[in-house]
């Protein structure tokens, strides 16, 4: 039986909580498929897109995504650079989204005071490298979407590497000194990075398009920048890392970026939102 | 018999008024850019030049016209690690006239133009030479890099 046929014959009607009918391929239905068929798991889910059947895991992303916007996200490639405060959170949440492809990379290890606020740092995981829990945390929330994570920090040849093939980047890095470099190396493949920083209870998020404005030559003028005063809190870095990853999410989906050419700065201490544009 | 309850402290206004406006005298020995090469006349900073990169976003010109003598008042947010420079009144601060910039706000919070990297109003990037008109919202941010 072909696997579109194999799909249909497994899926199973259900009603969505507005009462919508739908039919669902669940999580173990996809997964013999795949053995069957010799697929990735993500690609039976996405063949169940096409069909309008939805995969039982992404089920309340249905209101949020089309069955085409899904099935775009489990065919799309992002890369991520930096697996800290910011890159496990994003990590985490285009895991979960159904990102079919998560290219990360950092070489750094956990230490003590990232555990304030890191998703990845654990007691348990001291020590050791960011990019190996990155892989057991998405195994654990998302076994049928592909990572990889180096456990290296990368150079200009080795973000260029990482971001080939892929359809947006994330700037999760910390500090000044790498953002540029990740910057130059997505404009010149032609990939829109989607940047954020964060320090104490305030952070902000902006996209960069190919051809956009240098944003860190206008952000990044001090050689002491404020984190290093205010240190960075869990409830800012989580905020800022899910607007980051909202944005890249409407980049993979096909929907046009909110950010471009734009600075969103957020300041918990009163609440605030304010979008900028840098235009 | 209980103590008797402290009398409640008094509501802010949502709207400034003169009891919590920052009236700012701006002495003549600040009125001078932070950066530049020294005091400029009454009317303000007057060589754009001179605080050129000093903030790193480019500026906005704000309405032509002639110079208006009256105080202007201005809302500011001073971010992250220039929070030690808000005016202690709030966030609402009036600047003498005529025709004051950003730098003279600066100036009046004793706010350093090398501890600033990001200067927006009105939700547009500026920068130090920017003029000030009654109503603008002025925030001013430090570098940050965090991840």
């Amino acid at each position: 039986m072909d696997l579109s046929r194999a799909i249909a014959a497994r899926a199973v009607p259900a009603t969505l909580p507005d009462g919508t009918p739908v039919r669902v391929l669940s999580g173990p239905c996809a997964a013999d498929l795949a053995r069957e068929h010799a697929l990735p798991v993500r690609e039976v889910d996405a063949k169940a897109l096409d069909a309008g059947i939805l995969p039982g895991r992404y089920l309340r992303n249905f209101m949020a995504y089309s069955t085409a916007e899904q099935a775009r996200l489990l065919r799309s490639a992002v890369a991520l650079v930096g697996l800290g405060g910011l890159g496990g959170t994003v990590l985490e949440i285009v895991a979960r989204t159904g990102v079919g492809t998560i290219v990360a990379a950092d070489g750094d290890a956990f230490e003590e005071s990232n555990l304030n606020r890191q998703l990845l740092a654990e007691d348990g995981r001291l020590e050791r490298p960011k990019a190996e829990a990155a892989l057991a945390r998405a195994a654990a929330v998302n076994p049928t979407v592909t990572v990889t994570a180096r456990a290296a920090f990368l150079d200009a040849a080795g973000m260029a590497d990482c971001l080939a093939g892929v359809q947006a980047a994330v700037d999760a890095l910390g500090g000044l000194t790498d953002r540029p470099v990740l910057a130059r190396a997505a404009a010149a493949r032609g990939i829109p990075l989607v940047t954020a920083a964060v320090a104490g209870d305030m952070g902000y998020v902006a996209t960069v398009l190919p051809g956009g404005p240098a944003l860190w030559d206008m952000l990044g003028g001090s050689a002491d920048p404020a984190e290093n005063a205010l240190g960075c809190q869990a409830a800012g870095v989580t905020v800022v890392a899910g607007l980051q990853a909202a944005e890249a999410l409407r980049l993979l989906a096909g929907r046009p970026p909110r950010l471009a050419g734009k600075l969103l700065v957020v300041d918990l201490s009163d609440m605030t939102f304010e979008t900028v544009s840098l235009a | 018999m209980t103590a008797a309850c402290p009398p409640a402290d008094p509501v802010t206004p949502d709207v400034p008024d003169a009891a919590n406006v920052a009236d700012v005298a701006v002495a003549p020995d600040r009125r001078s850019a932070p950066g530049s090469q020294g005091a400029d006349g009454p009317t303000g900073p007057t060589d754009p030049t001179a605080l050129a990169g000093s903030a790193g976003l480019a500026g906005s010109a704000g309405p032509s016209g002639p110079p208006d003598p009256a105080p202007v008042t201005v809302t500011v947010k001073c971010l992250a690690t220039l929070a030690a420079y808000r005016p202690a009144s709030g966030a609402v601060v009036r600047l003498p006239g005529p025709g004051p910039r950003v730098a003279d706000l600066a100036a009046a919070l004793g706010l350093p133009a090398a501890k600033i990297t990001t200067i927006l109003r009105n939700g547009a990037p500026a920068d130090l030479w920017t003029p000030l008109f009654s109503g603008d919202a002025v925030t001013f941010l430090p570098t940050l890099s965090g991840g």
